[in-house]
């Protein structure tokens, strides 16, 4: 399709048929329309069917940057969802710089209790469960009955878990994660192309941003770090 | 002496007219250990031109050093018959592997049905070398029509091996290609190979070896030789310095050819030919600018690097091919440096290599195949490999590189232990699970905070906070009867007054009086929680003043205690105006309290 089609679709369809046409393309093997559609509608819409279909897309385009990228901002939305994660498992796996730092156990199930539910959905929980949590303390209070203390014990802990979980995604959300797009960016013990050469990184590996500096950026990943062009990066959220 | 019987056998059988003769002969019975015996087997006769190779006996005791064979043809006519000889030799180098007697059994010859053999012959064998039989030169000549005296040709400047280097300067590892080419203007007979050329400090690849004697016509210096190229060997210096090519030797004889009909026999001279030693330059290769990955190639060499197969099922290794082709010194070329990848285990290599002759240069290949074990699944990089060389052409080091190769390794993990392969099912591949389906509305998910949601922790605070005043506000009644009678004080004063009121408005002053002032004395012990009912006025005064109430306020509120007091007692009349003032102004100053 042409840019003038796409155009025109863009103009008639709805997000969502304009997604069903990208499935479509996808399915073809058009997996270049497939991304200029899925784009355009995640300009205006968040939808975490969109992002995973984007990475998809992505990755059978060879770019496992952009597709790790996608899949991270779905797993946002929908951090419950099996294809999200098995996805940026294999592309952990697939992508050439691997981590090789083994990841505690306990930490793991720890890391993964709290991305159980999603950002909105802890938001939610939290805000409510500290309503109740609250309410029923007063009642307790007031009416001296001890109902109204074994409750709020309950929705405490859902209060605590989910406001924890709340916490967690909004510190990923604002800690500058990137990931890097470009097939290879060499990282440089400084802020220019003069600096010595310190790391070859590829496509795919998921940096933390620490500081920008200039069209330079000073990334950290587990395992190393450097200054590279801020082009080669892009941020998560 | 042997080789002049050996002819005139010959001669005797031609004369018999015999149809083939079959014969062997050595050119000596006596030799050492180190010396070399020709074994000559001649075929002739008429018509032999398709005669098969003699079988040869067994040869156990001997070295086969090599073989050759020549033709020759030779027309006699004898009492007006004019007869057509072929003579066919087959010569055979060997060395003796003992000391002590040794025997060259019956060689056999096949030819058109007829099987015809040699007599065997014994050869002494010493020890060391026995000191070759002295030149030809006093020998008697058996010819008894020997003509006078004849200028025989010299040996020297018409006789010579040459040895020629295409270059006398090289760098190590360059290749020097060197031609053993023997000109001669003279007839030969029984050329043998006395010493090979040492190539010390030389790795040697053999260009040509001649297997036969081909004459060519060449012209040098006005004269008009055959030349035969004997050997071309290709050298490449492995060290630099001046490096010495020893001569190599042939041993043979010149045969001066009979001059008159009658001379029967060719008159033969031994001769000991010699190349010149060769002295060539080797340069090392500069140290400026020579490359890490320099792996010793000199020449011009491409490289190339192949995955077979192109991804790893179930942890089995892949194999790496770095193949460096090109001409120059191949086979010296060392294993490129294979940089550590992460996630993979190289394997020590296999080195094949094949070289090939290629318009006088050594051209091939040399192949190092690398096993990757793959330790994780996932997609592996498998960097660019580069080499260096030094190509004396431009004396420069040049460095070529592979392309970077990728394979995806699956099942790495299960090779010990896979759930998967114990049910029978086998791992393919594994690919990204597959898109999402069609939807009929795409909710837009917002991770916007809506307002309420920040307002819920403030009021929720608001109404914990009016629940703790609330039950402190309670615990307080409970346990403090003051506090409790303080709370109360205002509602039960408006509850007197208001009584107070009802009496003025009845006109009942007595009461109204009464009423007023238990309204004072209820408020009063209220406020301060004190018995003021059952207190004197004396007792009230103390009281309020140890409570810290102002001298004016008692005064004042004493003074309007007394007035009731008055009035109830008195009975006097007092006007309504006063009595509503009275109310007003106590009013007031409660509240004042």
């Amino acid at each position: 399709m042409n840019l003038i089609g796409l155009i025109l679709v863009v103009i008639n369809l709805s997000p969502c048929e304009l997604y069903n046409q990208a499935n479509q393309a996808y399915e073809q093997e058009d997996y270049a329309q497939a991304i200029e559609i899925y784009e355009q509608v995640s300009k205006t819409t968040r939808n975490s069917c969109l992002y995973y279909n984007l990475g998809n897309a992505y990755f059978k385009s060879g770019k496992i940057g952009k597709a790790l990228l996608n899949y991270h901002r779905a797993r946002f939305l929908a951090p419950r969802d099996r294809d999200i994660n098995a996805n940026i498992q294999f592309l952990r796996n697939y992508r050439i710089d691997k981590n090789l730092t083994i990841e505690n156990p306990i930490i793991k199930i720890i890391a993964n209790l709290f991305h159980l539910i999603s950002f909105r959905e802890a938001m939610f929980l939290s805000a409510i469960s500290f309503l109740v949590t609250i309410i029923l303390i007063g009642f307790f209070l007031i009416f001296v009955k001890r109902i109204f203390l074994y409750i709020p014990i309950f929705t405490g802990i859902i209060f605590l878990y989910s406001f924890i979980t709340w916490q967690v995604w909004r510190g990923e959300r604002n800690s500058a994660r990137a990931v890097i797009v470009v097939p290879e960016v060499t990282l440089r013990s400084g802020p220019g192309q003069d600096y010595k050469d310190i790391l070859l990184a590829h496509d795919g590996l998921e940096v933390k941003i620490i500081e920008s500096r200039g069209e330079y950026s000073l990334v950290q990943f587990p395992g190393g770090g450097g200054w590279l062009e801020t082009q080669a990066i892009e941020k998560i959220f | 002496m042997k080789r002049n019987i050996f002819g005139l056998l010959l001669m005797l059988s031609v004369l018999f007219g015999a149809e083939i003769n079959f014969t062997a002969a050595v050119d000596r019975t006596q030799v050492g250990i180190d010396d070399q015996i020709q074994l000559t087997v001649s075929v002739s006769g008429q018509d032999i031109g398709r005669v098969p190779n003699p079988e040869l006996p067994d040869l156990t005791d001997f070295d086969q050093l090599g073989s050759t064979s020549s033709q020759s043809t030779s027309i006699s006519i004898i009492n007006g018959r004019m007869s057509q000889q072929q003579t066919i030799s087959f010569i055979y180098f060997l060395r003796p592997k003992r000391t002590g007697t040794l025997t060259i059994g019956p060689c056999k010859l096949n030819f058109k049905g007829q099987t015809y053999s040699t007599e065997p012959i014994t050869i002494q064998v010493e020890k060391g070398s026995v000191q070759k039989p002295p030149a030809s030169g006093g020998q008697p000549r058996i010819s008894p029509f020997q003509p006078p005296t004849q200028e025989a040709v010299p040996i020297e400047g018409n006789l010579m091996l040459v040895a020629s280097p295409d270059k006398r300067t090289v760098y190590k590892g360059e290749q020097v290609t060197v031609d053993f080419t023997l000109y001669t203007r003279l007839q030969l007979g029984n050329l043998s190979l006395d010493k090979l050329p040492n190539f010390s400090g030389f790795w040697v690849e053999k260009i040509y070896d001649a297997r036969e004697l081909n004459f060519t016509e060449r012209v040098i210096n006005g004269k008009r030789y055959s030349a035969c190229l004997l050997k071309k060997v290709a050298l490449f210096p492995m060290q630099a310095g001046e490096l010495t090519i020893e001569p190599m030797s042939l041993t043979g004889t010149v045969i001066r050819p009979a001059r008159s009909f009658f001379d029967f026999f060719d008159e033969t001279e031994p001769v000991k030919i010699q190349s010149q030693s060769i002295k060539i330059n080797v340069l090392p290769l500069p140290e400026t600018g020579k490359p890490v990955d320099f792996t010793g190639g000199v020449g011009e060499f491409n490289i190339k690097a192949s995955l077979t197969p192109d991804s790893s099922v179930n942890g089995e290794p892949v194999n790496l091919t770095i193949k460096i082709s090109g001409t120059g010194n191949i086979k010296l070329i060392d294993k490129p440096n294979l940089p550590p990848i992460t996630g993979i285990k190289i394997l020590d290599p296999e080195v094949n290599d094949k070289t090939s002759i290629e318009g006088g240069r050594i051209s091939g290949y040399k192949e190092f195949k690398y096993p990757l074990l793959p330790e994780r699944d996932g997609r592996h990089e498998v960097p660019s490999i580069k080499i260096s060389y030094f190509d004396p052409k431009d004396k420069s080091y040049h460095t070529i590189g592979t392309e970077k190769l990728v394979f995806t390794a699956t099942g790495t993990q299960k090779i010990v232990s896979s759930p998967l392969t114990e049910t029978g099912i086998k791992v393919l591949g594994t690919d990204i699970h597959h898109i999402k389906p069609n939807l009929t509305l795409l909710k837009s998910q917002s991770d916007q905070t809506p307002l309420w949601l920040v307002i819920i922790y403030p009021l929720s605070i608001v109404f914990l906070l009016v629940a703790v005043f609330y039950r402190q506000h309670k615990n307080r009644l409970e346990k403090d009867v003051g506090y409790a009678r303080r709370l109360r004080s205002g509602r039960m004063m408006k509850k007197r007054f208001s009584e107070a009121s009802k009496f003025l408005a009845q006109k009942n002053e007595k009461e109204f009086y009464a009423a007023l002032a238990r309204a004072i004395f209820g408020y009063v012990g209220d406020r301060f929680n004190i018995q003021a009912m059952a207190m004197t006025k004396e007792e009230l005064k103390d009281e309020l003043a140890k409570k810290g109430l102002s001298e004016d306020r008692v005064s004042q509120l004493l003074k309007i205690i007394e007035t009731c007091e008055q009035a109830r007692f008195a009975k006097a009349m007092v006007a309504d105006v006063n009595c509503q003032n009275l109310l007003r102004e106590t009013k007031e100053l409660l509240s004042r309290l």
